[in-house]
């Protein structure tokens, strides 16, 4: 009995992590670019999934290169992340504001061009979200059959990742509409630190980096991004406001 | 041909907006974790960290507004 409810609790527990990080970036895709591409690019992973565990069965672990997988995803994730948050940064300090005319008037320009055409697919949107999504699904796959082999029994492993699933994929969608209420240039700054999050992580890992405390490091990877992201509001708003004080005291000088 | 005409401006807006910084620092950054890897596991952690918010910290100085020079 303690042995069945130690491969169900630790599979649980285990696929639980790997699933929260998955629906992370499937909600923060959905929210800040698309549903559409968002459920699309999970569902594709999980498709590819399926044919991946169908094709290897059990061999899966042994053949499948996870830390290769690992750094070329969290690579990708990194950049986009990196991207997102940066940009989140100079409207926070108001300097993407100040200087964000051309590119508002190109969207509106684009968007005016488009009216009325089917709207386009958004692919950034639904390659991250494939990405992870098939990220972690292998990981859980990797979690049930490595418990499988120790205890024996592969159904109770199975049935502690899909009563993972079940859970997190409850509270995704209970969390989903409050998560739509946060003003735009905040989700999207949440977005890019959990993205560089991720990304960091599983590019570390495929560099070769064993992380203290394993997946628990992604805690104080979010801390450090969100203290930089502050210093880096303050610093670059306090720098504007000095330059925009000095340009104006020249001005007053000459005139 | 929707997706690569899709991928290509993707990449086109990424580099005109600067993008292009993160990329080199990440160019730089990676291989450097790799090789601090094979020698300390434990401070290769800390220079990928540090090497990404410091290409992030370079990019993001280089938007604030110019310093007024005498001669304009």
């Amino acid at each position: 009995m303690t042995a069945v409810a130690f491969a169900v609790g630790a599979s649980f527990l285990a696929s639980c992590v790997e699933f929260v990080e998955a629906f992370t970036i499937i909600l923060a895709v959905g929210i800040t670019r698309s549903w559409k591409s968002s459920l699309l690019g999970a569902a594709a992973a999980a498709v590819l999934l399926a044919v991946i565990i169908a094709g290897f069965g059990l061999t899966l672990a042994s053949t499948v290169p996870l830390p290769v997988l690992r750094g070329v995803v969290g690579t990708l994730v990194l950049v986009f992340g990196l991207k997102w948050m940066r940009k989140a940064i100079l409207r926070f300090a108001g300097i993407k504001g100040l200087h964000d005319e051309e590119e508002i008037f190109a969207e509106e320009t684009e968007a005016l061009r488009n009216y009325g055409r089917a709207q386009a697919f958004d692919w950034v949107g639904f390659t991250v979200s494939l990405k992870s999504t098939l990220l972690e699904g292998l990981e859980v796959a990797f979690i049930v059959i490595t418990f499988g082999l120790n205890s024996g029994d592969m159904s109770l492993p199975a049935l502690g990742a899909a009563g993972a699933f079940v859970v997190v994929a409850i509270t995704g969608f209970a969390v989903r509409k409050p998560l739509e209420q946060v003003p735009e240039n905040t989700m999207k700054f949440v977005v890019g630190v959990m993205l560089s999050t991720f990304g960091t992580f599983w590019a570390g890992e495929g560099l070769g980096i064993e992380w203290p405390a394993a997946d628990l490091s992604i805690v104080p990877l979010i801390a450090v991004y969100l203290l930089f992201s502050w210093l880096a509001v303050r610093r670059l708003a306090a720098a504007r406001t000095a330059r925009a004080q000095s340009q104006s005291s020249e001005v007053a000088a000459v005139a | 041909m929707s997706w690569l005409t899709s991928s290509a401006a993707f990449v086109y807006d990424f580099l005109a907006d600067d993008g292009w910084e993160v990329l080199v620092g990440l160019v730089i950054v990676l291989p450097l974790v790799h090789f601090a890897s094979e020698i300390a596991d434990v401070w290769s952690g800390l220079v990928l960290i540090a090497g990404i918010l410091l290409t992030v910290a370079v990019s993001l100085l280089r938007q604030l507004p110019r310093r007024p020079t005498r001669d304009a």
